[in-house]
């Protein structure tokens, strides 16, 4: 930010900067040019030190590492892991170049006995209002003896399974 | 949803990060077993590992809306996130 106003500073004489702490219409201006500027520089200075997401893993689907060794088949994903497929091969013919992306057991952390929140707690949502709500208006909703529990898809998404206890069962609610 | 209690063992399912098919394949932590839900079938079959061929049986769940699935069931918990 600093490094942008001294950039103000050189490009304008010096009387252009008391401008901007002036309140009128042209100091309004000032600010406005000023903001859209270091917008733009933060965005470029981001594009070019190539932040990016944390993971190196691609979710695009690749060619799978296919490795037979003796009767056994092992697919390689893309955390380096082996996993031994041969019998799901072999029984149930699911052919080892069809399973795809491979990005490892971690990439979607389960939901594991996650907190719920009770009708009357705070935060508990009303539904009322579809547009506010949009995010947990799409839901899985189930129910085990009595106990009736609803996740909404958005957050359901990253973790694909939630491993629970309803109602004393153990279960995974899947997405 | 689906069951997740073998043998009396309760397992902890996620999602492996492999896909067949587009239908995301499960694994157990505890086992490294691999768990698919087969076309045509109920419930998941362990398709590789120590459980091979046992089926963790399906329970009913809906995908709705949460304002029909409130007025259904108004005693509903709902997740905290």
């Amino acid at each position: 930010m600093s490094l942008l106003l001294l950039f103000y500073l050189k490009v304008d004489p010096p009387g252009a900067v008391m401008k901007i702490f002036k309140a009128d219409k042209q100091s309004w201006i000032h600010t406005a040019m000023l903001s859209l500027l270091f917008v733009g520089t933060s965005l470029f200075a981001f594009s070019l030190c190539g932040c990016s997401v944390t993971d190196v893993q691609d979710t695009v689907p690749r060619p799978v590492e296919v490795e037979e060794s003796g009767e056994k088949i092992y697919i390689t994903d893309q955390t380096g892991k082996q996993w031994e497929i041969s019998h799901a091969v072999n029984k149930y013919g699911m052919q080892p170049e069809n399973w795809q992306y491979g990005l490892g057991p971690n990439w979607f952390a389960p939901l594991i006995l996650p907190k719920m929140r009770c009708p009357g707690d705070p935060g508990y949502p009303t539904g009322d209002d579809f547009f506010r709500n949009f995010s947990t208006d799409l839901v899985v909703g189930a129910e085990i003896k009595g106990d009736a529990r609803a996740y909404p898809l958005a957050v359901l998404y990253n973790h694909e399974i939630a491993d629970e206890n309803f109602g004393g069962i153990y279960v995974a609610v899947a997405y | 949803m689906y069951s997740r209690v073998i043998d009396d063992k309760v397992l902890t399912l996620a999602a492996s990060g492999w896909t067949y098919e587009n239908t995301f394949v499960l694994y157990d932590r505890e086992s490294e077993s691999l768990w698919y839900h087969l076309r045509g079938e109920d419930g998941l079959t362990c398709i590789s590992g120590d459980f091979k061929d046992r089926k963790l049986v399906e329970f009913p769940s809906t995908k709705t809306r949460w304002r029909f699935w409130k007025a259904e069931k108004p005693h509903t918990k709902f997740l905290k996130f």
